[in-house]
């Protein structure tokens, strides 16, 4: 200890922390958490601005590649129209965000026909997954009802639909724009405020970044088919499931890989993850049953662990 | 013209109920990893023990009712100070011949109390069990947990702080690897009681007592007017009384306890219906209570009380707010794409919103659980149940209706059931 | 490959194939730990050294008995390799400045030169007195223990009889004792337990107990009834001098116990406790603020403190009645006694005056 600021020295610190076999004895879980420091207002304003305006210093090359995939991809999966450009003002800056121009149609009869089928096989599944795949039936049913209320309003509602396929497309990359922006300050406050290395912290925002970059302008192509081909009727399904909610899902898939990297900060101290529980380890779990003879006025501390079969060799003292 | 306004207004006022919900969930989680942790009482370990009553309520509980009848046995707490009580309440399979058994086994320490009349359920159960024992605190267990040795003693320790009502302890899935349902559950139970529970003990607002691995003290419970068997909910029922009569209820993470969880998604909708119905029994009975009491309590208390009893009317909010959202969608209203992505966005929050996930991550990093982390996507799914089926359970008449349960409500038991061999 | 001589639904498909499978790459990590788990066990719940400070040295003891650390012939290595020094007065460990990393037995009560570092476990297997200086990671003594001036303990000690630490001793972790523990002044600690635990320099001052109707009743005025004998102050709250309170006070304040009151239950004050000299408190004290226990009072039950715990010449739980003291931090003065337990979580320290 240092007899000036009445700290532990280093080594000190690091001998109470180190078990007999040389570990290090973590805290217990209930016990743990992070410490606020100054770099902190790194992770969450310095970090997320850099990626912010490097975003915005490279959206005129981003967009003018989404302009050349679709320029690419739109004669071959027979979309008609051109590529157009929508102006999109971000503060000082203008961003060109192209789209197809492609148009969709008021849904036939036919689209309609197509339509209750889909219902029927939602609905189909919805009632038969059971058991396990209750959930993915769940899912069925909900979109089942999206769908109908597409149905429904495309049955009684006169033309013209409140969208036209190219506000919808450009509207759809637009949002797509936004979320892009905004996405490192979402990983800030969600992700860098952990304790994970600066580079598993670029690492993290450049994955969603690139994932989302690649994906939106593919999502959006595959929106304008689905709807120039099965007409209006497929947009309402397409923008309320599809669309942003896939997004966040994005993220949230990485972000749960994301969140089990090892970090070697303080919360990996308490990684004392158990073994797979092993077979038939649920009807070991409880201690032996005492007998009445074993059983003392106070019964003294237990040794032995309660979770004997699945617990790690005895603590690291 | 009037659907719309209506949508629109509906619509906002979700978005704005999302958001405090959202922002309570991201503020605990900071909380709970930044702010300074509150366990006051964990590091009681000597001391003259009170009299306890250990009440274990047991209603076809069979299968397993001897591994929690064994676990409390072993406990260190003292024998002379202790009574076991499990209650039998009209089960119709072997749980009280198991009663008796041990009962026979240990007449000093195990007595039984057996039911075949009276109001059926937990809470009835438990009103007629205390009045015949006089332990100055009470603990209940549910007869699927299993403490352990040194957990009756944790969770006694703050009761020797005389404003201490009632005590809650950790809740630790044991049969987390069967299946993607136990797998969330996990995950979900980390948030909860990690993160959530304990942030709530940090910032002396209204952790809540579960009805299992906790406690009450008898004079509290006689000042608020003892159990209401008339409650679906009888915990949380019984948290909110105390709160409001000046009593403090505490939550301690270290004192962990192992339970089992639902192992089907059907005894998981059940569950979790009955959760909401209770819980919305609550809201009805003491919203008005706790806000008419706003100057008596701090009104950080107040807030998050009357937010803690809304917790389940959330899920109908949330499928209001995709009604809405629908509506004006197909009504172009506004005819602006940015706002309608707004209204997306906040949408999304139907299937659960970011701050859940954030909270089921950073509870989970703090467990020392990285990898099971990566389940987190699926946790889409069991929100959705959950959504779905808490917004059927709110809309239906017992969420809002005085009543008492008809029959024992319980989620059904797998330990025993299980085939040799498989985990 | 040329695009336009496809159909457009094979494009299509070929399109929404790539996505479906970009949109995959994220989930694989979960897929994975779906289908292959890797942590998919229970938490390892109900940690057992939970509220078990002798967990380690039970642990090290068991260890000791298991690998002939208590035997006539002390062996060379542990099963685990690790080296095992002995030192005796015939064969002692000479002074060095660098760091002994074996795990060293004292055989007899030869003191280990001053300033020595023991990176390892220490067991002394007859009552040692330590000398000044010496830095012992973990020490186990099969007798009494005296821990000499200056000496630092990193995890933890355990005596199967007396403690007792002379000044400057840093007790980090945990400090046990079969019997008793005796600290002397500017002893830091983290938690200690013994029969009795006491600050050296003075004697208790012990207070006469009289029966409580010797005492001029006290009911709090402006309080609400939580119960029979249970009272909930709004604000301050000061019992008299020669009162007695029979039961139990909250107060949303501070609570102030003057000279020679008595209270037969329990305490909680929102701020401060303050239990003036000659008082005697048959319950327990808790308090989000300061709690100070004058010299001449007694507490029976255990003092719970958010803050910070004053114990001046004062008895704390009684012999046969053990009790816990427990705050962030533990201030004890010349002549504090405490039967059971002392939990300091920030910082512990004995001090010569106030």
């Amino acid at each position: 200890m240092s007899r000036v600021t009445g700290r532990p020295s280093r080594r000190i610190a690091q001998l109470r922390d180190q078990g007999f076999r040389g570990g290090r004895i973590a805290p217990h879980r209930a016990m743990i958490g992070l410490e606020v420091s100054w770099t902190l207002l790194v992770d969450l304003v310095v970090l997320p601005a850099i990626f912010a305006v490097a975003m915005l210093v490279l959206l005129d090359p981003l967009m003018d590649g989404w302009r050349a995939v679709f320029e690419f991809i739109r004669a071959p999966l027979g979309l008609p129209g051109v590529v157009s450009t929508r102006i999109v003002e971000l503060g000082p800056l203008a961003v060109a965000v192209p789209f197809y121009s492609s148009e969709a149609g008021w849904p036939t009869a036919r689209d309609m026909q197509t339509g209750w089928l889909v219902i029927g096989v939602l609905v189909l599944l919805g009632v038969t997954l059971r058991g396990r795949l209750l959930p993915v039936g769940y899912l069925m049913r909900a979109l089942a009802v999206i769908q109908l209320s597409a149905q429904l309003w495309f049955w009684l509602a006169p033309p013209p639909f409140s969208y036209t396929l190219p506000e919808y497309i450009s509207g759809l990359l637009v949002c797509g724009v936004v979320i892009l922006l905004l996405a490192p300050f979402l990983v800030a406050f969600t992700f860098h405020i952990f304790d994970f290395l600066l580079w598993q912290k670029v690492y993290m925002v450049s994955l969603l970044l690139g994932h989302l970059a690649i994906m939106l302008p593919l999502q959006a192509t595959v929106h304008a088919w689905i709807i120039h081909r099965g007409s209006l009727l497929a947009m309402p399904m397409l923008f309320l499931v599809f669309g942003v909610l896939l997004d966040v899902f994005v993220y949230v898939s990485l972000y749960g890989w994301g969140m089990s990297w090892r970090s070697g900060g303080v919360l990996d101290a308490v990684d004392r993850r158990p073994p797979v529980l092993p077979k038939g380890a649920l009807r070991s779990v409880t201690r032996p049953r005492p007998t009445p003879s074993a059983l003392r006025p106070i019964t003294p501390p237990m040794g032995g662990p309660i979770t004997s079969p699945i617990a790690r060799p005895g603590p690291d003292a | 013209m009037s659907i719309i306004m209506a949508a629109n207004i509906g619509l906002w006022f979700c978005i704005v109920v999302l958001a405090v919900y959202t922002l309570r969930h991201y503020f605990f989680t900071l909380n709970r990893l930044f702010g300074r942790h509150r366990q006051p009482y964990v590091d009681i370990i000597q001391a003259d023990w009170p009299p306890l009553t250990v009440f274990v309520p047991a209603h076809n509980e069979s299968r397993v009712v001897r591994d929690s009848l064994d676990a409390l046995l072993t406990c260190d707490y003292p024998a002379d100070r202790l009574t076991i009580v499990p209650i039998d309440d009209r089960s119709v399979d072997d749980t009280r011949t198991i009663l008796l058994e041990y009962a026979a086994n240990y007449p000093e320490r195990i007595k039984p109390f057996l039911r075949d009349d009276g109001i059926p359920g937990k809470a009835a159960a438990l009103a007629e069990a205390m009045a015949k024992h006089d332990g100055e605190i009470a603990l209940v267990f549910d007869a699927d947990y299993i403490p352990g040795v040194r957990l009756l003693k944790q969770l006694v320790a703050p009761f020797f702080d005389p404003e201490v009502g009632a005590v809650m302890g950790r809740v630790v899935p044991l049969n987390v690897g069967l299946s993607l349902l136990t797998r969330l559950l996990d995950l979900e139970r980390a948030g909860g009681y990690q993160v959530d529970q304990q942030a709530r003990m940090n910032l002396r607002l209204v952790p809540q007592y579960g009805g299992t691995v906790g406690g009450v003290r008898r004079a509290a419970l006689a000042q608020v007017g003892g159990w209401n068997v008339d409650s679906l909910a009888e915990d949380t029922d019984l948290t909110v009384r105390l709160v409001l009569n000046g009593w403090d209820v505490v939550y301690q993470n270290r004192s962990e306890c192992y339970e089992e969880v639902p192992e089907t998604w059907e005894s998981r909708i059940r569950q979790i219906k009955r959760w909401a119905k209770g819980h919305n029994q609550a809201m009805r009975r003491y919203v008005g209570a706790l806000i008419r009491n706003r100057r008596d309590l701090p009104f950080i208390q107040v807030l998050d009380g009357v937010l803690l009893l809304g917790v389940f009317v959330v899920p109908l909010v949330l499928l209001l707010g995709w009604v809405c959202t629908v509506t004006l969608f197909y009504a172009g209203y506004p005819p602006s794409w940015g706002r309608v992505t707004i209204l997306a966005i906040s949408s999304f929050s139907t299937v659960g919103n970011f701050a859940a996930f954030f909270q089921v991550a950073a509870a989970s990093r703090l467990d020392g659980s990285r990898e099971r982390i990566r389940m987190l996507p699926f946790l889409f799914l069991g929100f959705l149940v959950s959504t779905l089926s808490v917004g059927r359970a709110s809309m239906s008449r017992a969420s809002w209706l005085r009543g008492q349960p008809m029959e024992w409500q319980k989620t059904e038991r797998h330990r025993a059931t299980r085939p040799s061999g498989t985990p | 490959m040329d695009l336009t001589t496809l159909s457009p639904i094979l494009n299509f498909a070929l399109l929404l194939g790539a996505l479906l499978l970009w949109l995959f790459l994220p989930l694989i990590p979960a897929m994975m730990e779906l289908l292959r788990p890797r942590d998919a066990a229970p938490l390892n719940a109900v940690g057992n050294d939970a509220g078990l400070l002798t967990f380690f040295a039970d642990s090290f003891t068991q260890r000791a008995t298991q690998e002939g650390l208590l035997g006539t012939m002390v062996p060379p290595r542990l099963s685990n390799g690790a080296l095992v020094r002995s030192h005796s007065q015939s064969e002692p460990i000479s002074a060095s400045r660098r760091p002994i990393t074996a795990v060293v037995v004292l055989m007899d009560s030869e003191p280990l030169p001053e300033n020595t570092v023991l990176e390892g476990e220490c067991l002394a297997r007859l009552t040692i007195r330590g000398s000044a200086g010496v830095t012992y990671r973990a020490l186990l003594g099969q007798r009494d223990v005296l821990l000499g001036r200056d000496s630092t303990i990193l995890r933890w000690v355990h005596a199967r009889g007396r403690l007792e630490a002379e000044e400057g001793t840093r007790l980090l972790g945990r400090a046990t004792a079969d019997r008793s523990i005796t600290l002397a002044a500017n002893v830091s600690f983290d938690r200690l337990e013994a029969g009795v635990i006491r600050v050296s320099g003075r004697d208790a001052v012990e207070t006469p107990v009289m029966p409580t109707g010797a005492y001029l009743r006290f009911v709090p005025e402006r309080s609400m009834s939580m119960g029979p004998s249970y009272w909930r102050v709004t604000g301050d709250l000061i019992i008299p001098a020669g009162a007695a309170l029979v039961g139990s006070v909250i107060a949303t304040g501070s609570i102030i116990v003057r000279e020679g009151a008595r209270v037969t239950g329990s305490m909680k004050a929102h701020r401060e406790i303050r239990i003036q000299a000659g008082t005697v408190v048959v319950g327990s004290c808790a308090a989000r603020g300061r709690i100070a226990i004058e010299s001449g009072s007694r507490v029976s039950g255990p003092i719970i403190s958010e803050s910070e715990i004053l114990i001046e010449s004062a008895i704390v739980g009684a012999a046969g009645k053990m009790t816990t003291v427990t705050a962030p931090i533990v201030r004890l003065m010349p002549g504090a006694t405490v039967y059971g337990a002392i939990m300091a979580a920030e910082n512990g320290l004995t001090i010569a005056s106030s």
